[in-house]
């Protein structure tokens, strides 16, 4: 009973004496351990850089601010927290809002998982789950010291965010329509989901310089599984063999996108079923043994599989694979798949009649596709950016009990899936997802866009992705109905190189930079075009041009009338963007680069959705696209990605703009080691060459052991070209992105010297 | 399993909540302008124009009947709210909160009336955002504290008029349980008596009430 609203009992309830048997025993210990945790770093006992691995492996990130400080478009102000002294990071504060990612394998999700899922975002976020490109979920402004609780309460209904983050491998993905798809070879859910059990928490996938992220996919043409921007991933496959047709993978490893995209090699035309678990295993110990540890930049699986050599890299995983001992989860779990069905899921009982309206007819053509199964079909529920309510999310957990025998799947391309529906139940579903409000006919249209946190959330946006799909989508609403052959493109944004948006991969892609001009920082977005979504990922699109990000609205409306008015035939949009190639499309977005003087135009100056002036300085320490990433590999990042700018005017024939772009990128990898020893250096050429000399030139430390200051020299010639009346030829525009390229890599060398001479 | 079934917590008598949240709603809801609630809050930071440590503000006016726009502060959540399909502000106790559920609850109503005031006296003369006072809803997510259960329900109406009382004085109001049978207890809460209030009446009269 209460007195006046206060319980009579002395003791707290509490979610842990709660939940009691319902959360397994290693779950729980495990909880308990990350709650001590908390509780060591609250007493001083656990660094800031070792609690943070310790909390990113169990999905607890930063969030942007997380440093207590944000510019409020006049001044840059402190956040006042009640514990101002206590960090749960290197430079995170204690009390800052956090992110928690949850962890779903294969985007799989049961109806009580769903009900879990809305109590706890009410409770401990703000009432929204957000469905990444990896078939996460994220819950942000979330309290540190709410996590354990949160964890547990996940933890009874058989979710983890264990390894969601941090360097570990992370969520395995695989295509949303897996099991009931017209063209897979076969069903590879058990296979992802036996990956994922295996490698979680296992002794030789502990010990890597960065993340790994694996996928399935169950077929080679369509888009769903992604496979070839993966770390690793296998693409279904059956081979007959004596006789026999036996199931297996086309294998990939070290695909990824960030700074440096790559497409994934082929590992294996045929990896046997058995042979799954086995050789993941010997990747994580290849990968764990041999794969950068210091400069995190460097460190994914892309950039080993590329030093080695595909041949070499396949030569150690297959010598690994030979020495390991047997382990019968290898292969236990390979009856259970064989004996799988693909008879129908489940069975009702009443069946509605469909009676076409308009509205239903419409949603039945853009969300309702077909299923492998007679009878039964897939439908696309359309999440606006990926965000879900609580409210919905419960209502969506009783339509999944009533119209789908529990079964539900997040997509990479941030939707829902719903799958086994009767045909005969389509209009009532229908009904069920209107009330929710959850019928918007628009899954995998142009107008379902995907975007990435961007500056909302993350630590490293630079202009707001979601801002400006928020933006595109009304502006495509408002032209009203749409060509055909646009409705079908996608468009994808990120809110910096990192490529969390999965720009690389759409018809039309942005990812934000900043660029000076007229003496501010404006957010920009570079435009992408042409990248091929199809065949998991096969190609990535082509840098066109950084375009004010108040401009890309206009942007678009121009690419994608271009496209409608000279396709040739059924030209394909990819086809297009090769055969009119970047010259013309550059030269089309040309006058959009345009930045008006303030005075004439302040909104350039602002991100869209945010009316404060446009900043770079409440971007953090990364912690986002799984890495605490530091100012200098930031800023090295950025020097690559101008390198790959100049070689792209290089390809146009613009001579001179590369070589310019090639020194800014020299200037740029300067600067940012520079500013390691004088805080306060601005952007002027002459200072920062001059700080460069002072600070680590003339000392030695930028000589590389073996070439001395040859590199350091690169830069000196350069800038001196500058005032010389340097005149650009193909093959000196060539050179100078060679050495920019080499200048580059000797500033990671400094960084990696330097890192380990700390570590030590 | 269930959430519902999840939290079985024996006794199931109400103890002090930490997340409380309150919401009125906006009289003109057609009237009401959404995006510019984002200049606003933005503004709200720079000024600190409510109490507490004012973090960001989150654009969710894309998710239909979700958030709205989002003001963030350590302590407490605040959202131009249009669950089920009527928008208003929802004012949600977060954390570093004490006292008891009474307590809580009538800190929430302060609260959400305070910045309900601030919003009536920071809009154009050609379109004022004027708040609805006979009616408010009364959300408890915080499932240890306040179940949501039929017994929860009972328990906690006794309460509320207590605290409403320092609003409103002995007028009749009545309850009623809404939202999803799974969702956290949640009343909507109707003035039936005669009478009207503006905002500011209604934060003097608690506050002469309190003494
Ligand atoms: S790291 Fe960059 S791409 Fe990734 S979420 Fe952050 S802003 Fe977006």
């Amino acid at each position: 009973m209460t007195t006046n609203g206060r319980l009579e009992t002395s003791e707290p309830r509490q979610w842990k004496g709660t939940l009691g048997s319902l959360l397994s025993d290693k779950l729980s210990r495990e909880i308990d351990a990350f709650e001590g945790q908390i509780e060591q770093k609250r007493a001083g006992k656990l660094t800031d850089e070792v609690f943070a691995e310790m909390r990113l492996r169990r999905g607890v990130y930063g969030q942007r601010y997380d440093n207590g400080q944000r510019h409020d478009g006049v001044t840059s102000r402190e956040l006042v927290f009640p514990n101002a002294e206590l960090t749960k990071g290197p430079g995170t504060l204690w009390d800052a809002p956090g992110m928690v990612r949850i962890k779903n394998p294969f985007g799989a999700m049961t109806a009580d998982q769903m009900d879990m899922l809305a109590e706890v975002s009410e409770e401990y976020a703000d009432a929204i789950l957000h469905v990444t490109t990896r078939q996460d979920i994220q819950l942000h402004f979330v309290h540190l010291e709410e996590t354990p609780d949160l964890m547990r309460r996940l933890g009874v209904v058989g979710i983890t965010t264990h390894e969601a983050c941090g360097n570990a491998i992370r969520n395995v993905t695989a295509c949303h329509l897996a099991g009931v798809c017209t063209t897979q070879t076969f069903d590879v859910t058990p296979y992802a989901a036996a990956v994922s059990d295996f490698l979680l928490g296992h002794p030789d996938a502990q010990e890597f310089g960065r993340k790994v992220k694996p996928a399935f996919s169950g077929c080679a043409d369509r888009p769903c599984g992604l496979v070839k921007m993966h770390d690793i991933g296998g693409i279904a496959r059956i081979r007959e063999v004596d006789g026999v047709e036996r199931r297996g993978f086309e294998f990939y490893v070290g695909g990824g996108l960030g700074a440096v995209p790559h497409q994934a090699q082929l590992f294996d035309e045929f990896l046997p079923e058995e042979e799954l678990l086995p050789i993941c295993q010997s990747i994580s110990r290849v990968f764990a043994r041999l794969g950068e540890k210091d400069v995190r930049s460097r460190a994914r699986l892309k950039f080993l599989v590329a030093k080695l050599g595909i041949e070499e890299f396949r030569r150690l995983v297959l010598e690994d694979r030979e020495g390991l001992s047997e382990d019968s989860r290898w292969t236990a779990y390979l009856d259970d798949v064989h004996k799988g069905h693909d008879g129908p899921l489940w069975q009702i009982e009443t069946q509605d009649k469909l009676t076409p309206t308009p509205q239903l007819e419409k949603w039945l053509g853009a969300n309702v596709t077909q299923q492998r199964q007679p009878g039964y079909k897939v439908v696309m529920i359309y999440l606006p950016l990926g965000d879900i309510t609580a409210d919905q999310m419960r209502g969506l957990a009783d339509v999944a009990r009533r119209f789908t025998g529990d079964s539900v799947r997040m997509t990479v391309e941030q939707n829902l899936a719903l799958r086994w529906v009767r045909e005969s139940d389509l209009a009532a579903l229908h009904e069920a997802l209107n009330e929710l409000a959850l019928a918007d006919p628009r899954a995998e249209t142009i107008t379902d866009i995907t975007a990435c946190p961007g500056t909302d959330t993350c630590k490293l946006g630079i202009s707001s992705s979601r801002g400006l799909a928020r933006t595109l989508m009304e502006h495509l609403e408002e032209r009203g109905e749409l060509d055909e052959v646009v409705r079908g493109l996608r468009i994808k944004i990120s809110g910096c190189f990192n490529s969390c948006g999965q720009h690389h991969m759409a018809d039309i892609g942005f990812w934000g930079v900043s660029r000076k001009r007229n003496g501010y920082n404006v957010p920009h977005f570079q435009v992408v075009l042409g990248g091929q979504w199809a065949e998991n990922a096969g190609s990535y699109g082509l840098a066109i041009v950084a375009v004010p990000g108040r401009n890309i609205p206009a942007a678009m409306d121009r690419i994608i009338e271009y496209y409608v008015d000279e396709r040739d035939g059924d030209e394909s949009f990819q086809a297009f963007v090769t055969r009119v190639g970047k010259a013309s499309l550059r030269t089309l977005l040309q006058d959009l680069v345009e930045v008006p003087a303030y005075e004439q135009d302040p909104s350039f100056y602002s991100n869209w959705g945010d009316p404060r002036e446009f900043t770079l300085g409440d971007m953090g320490v990364g912690e986002c696209a799984g890495q605490v990433v530091s100012p200098v590999e930031f800023g090295l990042q950025a020097s690559e990605r101008e390198v790959f700018s100049a070689q792209d005017l290089l390809d146009q024939g613009d001579f001179n703009g590369a070589a310019d772009i090639a020194y800014r990128a020299m200037l740029i990898a300067a600067r940012t080691l520079a500013r390691e020893k004088e805080i306060g250096l601005g952007e002027d050429p002459e200072a920062v060459v001059a700080a460069f000399k002072t600070h680590l030139y003339d000392p030695g430390l930028f000589h590389d052991p073996f070439a001395g200051g040859k590199f350091g020299n690169y830069l000196f010639r350069v800038h001196g070209e500058r005032s010389n009346g340097f005149e650009a030829t193909p093959e000196r525009a060539r050179q100078r992105i060679e050495e920019a390229q080499l200048f580059i890599e000797a500033a990671h060398s400094y960084h990696v010297r330097t890192a380990e001479a700390v570590s030590v | 399993m269930s959430a519902q079934a999840a939290p079985e917590v024996g006794s199931r008598v109400l103890s002090e909540p930490q997340r409380v949240g309150v919401k009125v709603f906006v009289e003109d809801q057609e009237a009401f302008d959404r995006a510019r609630m984002i200049e606003v809050f933005h503004r709200w930071i720079q000024e600190d124009r409510l109490s507490g440590t004012l973090v960001d503000v989150h654009d969710y006016t894309h998710v239909p009947e979700g958030p709205g726009v989002l003001l963030v502060a350590h302590e407490w959540h605040l959202r131009t709210d249009e669950a089920g399909g009527r928008i208003g502000f929802e004012y949600e106790l977060k954390r570093e909160g004490s006292g008891t559920l009474a307590e809580r609850v009538r800190e929430a109503i302060v609260s959400v009336l305070e910045a309900a005031l601030a919003l009536e006296q920071d809009t154009a003369e050609d379109n004022p955002v004027r708040f609805a006072t006979r009616e408010m809803v009364f959300r408890f997510t915080d499932r240890l504290a306040v179940p949501a259960t039929d017994a929860a329900f009972e328990e906690i109406i006794p309460e509320l008029e207590s605290v409403l009382a320092g609003f409103y004085g002995e007028i009749p109001i009545e309850f009623e349980r809404v939202g999803h049978a799974r969702g956290p207890l949640t009343l909507h809460m109707k003035v039936v008596g005669d009478g009207e209030w503006t905002l500011d009446e209604l934060l003097n009269g608690a506050r002469s009430a309190a003494g």
